[in-house]
């Protein structure tokens, strides 16, 4: 099968303070065998995982605070770590954000085409959106319309959210200087103009950069795998995959869903280490899936792409969207989807 | 002219791309050469749809002149609905009644008016014996909504009707008894099938494969696709899975036909089976309950797609019958237990 | 570990003496993506090469033809990382090589590495492969036209050494003899190749000198250096 012993990854050396530096110093030369040496060399995955419990630090996280982040499709982003950034500086940022964003409207770049208000722009910490305690506090920004009637609400509508945060981001924390601040996902819901916006005003004032983070079929069976696996206490949604087949010139989409409780009875049946999820049981379920399907159809599913998975806890796509449905959950795939954005900073 | 008339008018209009203004306007026939040679089709639409109205009214134009308007524009998008395929059954050993069209037509009509005192119907006679009717919903007490209707194909020497998806559902038996009651038919039920494409759907239902359907640039793919099963005739390439690809091919062939397949754009299946497998024989061997699966398969065009999968190698040939017997049973619903 | 399975599919020579060049080299590339196997093997035949090239392409082993088994100089398993269907084909095909080949005349290329949101196999799954096998493997985008000549030169290159075409260069012999570092000991930070350069035809030569190659995603000229 697919087991690997990968070694576990070991302390790397600290990396340049300025990971910027690094690549843009580098010669042609320098830069190929850099992808060269990716290439061949064992990237250090784990071969087991832990299934996700319920969050240790729970005192934090209070279920209403949190609602809005979840039932919402957030798209995701790898961010390096931010210089100089400062928790003490909300305030600060908000205006200059503001300031900013109005700049940028006037120059044309118009958020809102046609559309012509007044917006605010709020930093705000989220409490307890982290696996332990050396993990960054995670922050929000939202772009709210501000209200022209003084009768309304004065809290507009909001326009625009995006958050910052760190789950267990150990590895990347251990290689970078105090100056650095390490939130390496980036999740933001709204218009793309917007998020292109705050993310360039991000990258001028905090030297980082961000790339739009896609998951690929493999981690996306992880994830079916490991969502499947959470204890459950009753289910809100079918669990349900999707493929694309790449068969041409006509594409062809293969969506495959199974009754939650079925799908975890096949997880049962598959599972053999208690608390852990190892790579020969996610690609045991997966066989499981596509041997039933090829009893029906004689379609060779693993000949596809996986696109798409969508269970109770929650919902991720290739293109990087995520929708996490359950709160009892919500660091677990936080935790994975740090994991994904780490690995890609690098 | 009623004020209402006349927005139904406006928008339908608005609805026509410039591109096709002129085709649609005389296929309505409802303006005169002249008429027509009055209005500038250069202005901007808003402009144009405005003149038009103003010679509608001229014309006095009824209620049942712009709902065929409406229709044509429809015949011309007919992709735009949803099709349900109906099939109605005449009582055991009572012979084919090849009925009258206009008794049919004033049948259908008296039934629906009956019922709802408000419903506009509106018939276009079309090729091959069939006939297009658009019916707008109204209630006892509330006008029909012209926004929101039904079109039924009923193709008058067959059981056959095919019937615009739509959300208004409450009045489809309505409508199924006033086909059924109207063409002397005893009753009627609903296939399991549907598409977007309404030749196709007759093609299927009608067995006439051969001919060619809303192609979808398949004939440039079809030459293509010819080209590619070229065996390369470079002699120093050796194909060691000669034999089995021409199998591949061969039924391949045999079971899509050499023509270009029906268009439909999902099939979808409902399966409560049991779990088995060669492979992992130990998982779920103590459950008795089946798995519940719903599989879905979309296409811009499903059976074009699955006919190149196993000379793609990525299914098995010849393909599951399950899919294979789409256009011969006529379905695209399935459910599928274990015997 | 290899199954020696005693199947011999296809025939192979366990002594590393070339062919006389009368029969021509043939290669054998197997794998499940039809199109791109028969693009490579275009693209091989491109290439100028003195002796005669023969191409066979398989979807899997054994091969099907049992009566004239071809003499094989190279097999080549393509794998394609987008495709857990071709690895588990060519993992199931590996079964049916003969222990012989597995000195030197079988490489692993992995195509789809430079999509990785398409990638539904690991890197590593296809490194642990070769290293397995103790056979070289190579990372090319088979689709993107310029890699893939340069693969195919690579490949032909490779060939040429199996069939013992190229004067005092021959295939790795017994993997003993290669000081090959195993996973795990050192920090793999390059995939070795090491060929064994013998001064004249024999099996051990008395000045060997060792070779270090660094394969990597090719996308450039060849650069398999030879230290002198």
């Amino acid at each position: 099968m697919d087991s690997h012993d990968a070694p576990e990854s070991t302390p790397r050396q600290s990396a340049p303070s300025r990971h910027k530096d690094y690549f843009i110093g580098a010669t042609p030369l320098q830069k190929r065998l850099e992808s060269a040496r990716k290439l061949t060399s064992f990237v250090p995955t784990p071969s087991r995982r832990k299934i996700p419990q319920c969050p240790q630090l729970q005192e934090d996280v209070e279920p209403q605070k949190v609602a809005f982040l979840l039932h919402k499709q957030w798209t995701l982003y790898s961010l390096t770590p931010m210089y100089k950034f400062s928790y003490t500086n909300l305030k600060e940022y908000s205006k200059l954000l503001s300031a900013f964003i109005t700049a940028e409207k006037q120059k044309g770049l118009a958020v809102e085409v046609g559309e012509d208000f007044n917006i605010k722009v709020t930093f705000s910490a989220l409490l307890g959106m982290k696996g332990t305690q050396r993990d960054p506090e995670a922050f929000l920004v939202q772009i709210l319309s501000k209200s022209q009637l003084p009768s309304e609400n004065r809290e507009g509508k909001v326009l625009w959210s995006g958050w910052f945060c760190c789950v267990f981001g150990d590895s990347l924390l251990e290689t970078v200087s105090e100056d650095f601040t390490c939130l390496p996902l980036f999740l933001a819901h709204g218009a793309v103009a917007n998020t292109a916006i705050i993310g360039t005003w991000f990258q001028k004032t905090f030297d980082c950069s961000f790339s739009p983070l896609a998951i690929n079929a493999f981690n996306l069976s992880w994830m079916a795998a490991m969502w499947t696996a959470c204890k459950m206490d009753d289910y809100v949604a079918t669990t349900e995959f999707l493929w694309s087949v790449p068969c041409s010139p006509q594409s062809l989409d293969i969506s495959y869903a199974i009754h939650p409780e079925d799908a975890k009875a096949l997880w049962d049946s598959v599972h053999k280490t208690p608390g852990e999820v190892t790579q020969e049981e996610v690609d045991l379920f997966m066989d499981c899936l596509y041997s039933h399907f090829y009893r029906h159809f004689k379609i060779h599913l693993s000949a596809t792409r996986l696109v798409r998975v969508s269970t109770s806890v929650a919902s991720a796509h290739t293109d990087g969207k995520i929708k996490i449905l359950c709160h009892k959950y919500l660091i677990g795939v936080l935790a994975y989807l740090t994991e994904l954005a780490i690995f890609q900073l690098e | 002219m009623d004020e209402t008339v006349a927005e139904f008018i406006k928008r339908t209009l608005l609805k026509i791309p410039m591109t096709e203004m002129m085709t649609i306007l005389k296929a309505w026939d409802f303006l005169s050469e002249n008429q027509l040679q009055t209005v500038n089709f250069r202005s901007r639409k808003e402009c144009l749809a405005q003149d038009l109205v103003l010679l509608c009214e001229e014309n006095r134009i009824s209620l049942n002149d712009a709902a065929l308007l409406d229709m044509i524009y429809t015949q011309f998008h007919r992709h735009q609905k949803v099709w349900d395929v109906f099939q109605m059954a005449k009582q055991p050993g009572e012979d084919v009644d090849l009925s009258d069209m206009e008794q049919f037509k004033s049948s259908f009509k008296k039934i629906l008016q009956r019922a709802l005192k408000n419903v506009t119907v509106t018939f276009r006679d079309a090729e091959e014996t069939a006939v297009w009717i658009r019916i707008a919903w109204g209630t006892q007490y509330k006008k029909p909504n012209q926004y929101k209707p039904v079109y039924v194909v009923y193709y008058s020497q067959t059981p056959y009707a095919f019937i615009s998806s739509s959300q208004l559902k409450s009045n489809i038996p309505l409508l199924g008894q006033a086909l059924t009651v109207a063409s002397k038919h005893h009753q009627i039920m609903k296939m399991d099938l549907r598409s977007r494409y309404l030749d196709s759907l007759k093609t299927i239902v009608f067995k006439q494969y051969n001919q060619t359907f809303e192609t979808h640039n398949s004939t440039a793919s079809l030459q293509e696709r010819r080209l590619g099963l070229d065996i390369n005739v470079d002699p120093r390439i050796i194909h060691e899975n000669r034999v089995e690809k021409d199998r591949v091919q061969r039924v391949t062939r045999e079971i899509f036909g050499d023509y270009v397949q029906p268009r439909l754009e999902f099939a979808q299946y409902k399966l409560e089976t049991k779990f088995k497998s060669d492979l992992n024989k130990g998982i779920l061997a103590e459950r008795e309950e089946p798995l519940r699966c719903l599989v879905k398969f979309s296409s811009p065009h499903l059976l074009e797609a699955l006919k190149s999968l196993a000379p793609a190698g990525i299914a098995d040939a010849p393909l599951s019958p399950l899919l294979t017997c789409i256009p011969s049973k006529g379905m695209n619903y399935f459910k599928i237990k274990d015997k | 570990m290899t199954s020696h399975c005693c199947k011999d599919a296809v025939r192979g020579d366990g002594e590393d003496v070339g062919g006389t060049g009368l029969e021509g080299i043939k290669s054998l590339l197997v794998g499940t993506e039809d199109a791109l196997l028969q693009q490579l093997a275009d693209s091989m035949l491109k290439e100028d090469c003195a002796s005669m090239l023969k191409v066979h392409l398989a979807q899997s082993l054994p091969l099907p033809s049992n009566v004239n088994r071809p003499r094989i100089d190279l097999i080549v398993f393509v794998v394609n990382l987008h495709s857990k269907y071709s690895l588990r084909n060519v993992e199931e095909s590996l079964r049916h090589v003969d222990a012989t080949f597995f000195l030197g005349k079988v490489g692993f290329l992995a195509t789809g590495a430079g999509r990785d949101s398409h990638c539904s196999v690991h890197r590593n799954t296809v490194l642990k492969l070769a290293q397995t096998y103790r056979s070289p493997l190579l990372f090319c985008d088979l689709e993107v036209e310029g890699l893939r000549a340069t693969m195919a030169q690579r490949l032909v290159r490779m060939l040429q050494i199996c069939a013992g075409h190229v004067p005092g260069v021959s295939a790795p012999s017994h993997p003993h003899t290669h000081s090959y570092r195993a996973p795990g000991l050192y920090p793999s930070d390059e995939f070795h190749l090491h060929l064994r350069l013998h001064l004249n035809k024999g099996s051990v030569a008395k000045n060997s000198l060792k070779i270090t190659g660094l394969i990597h995603h090719v996308d450039s000229a060849d650069e398999l250096t030879q230290n002198n």
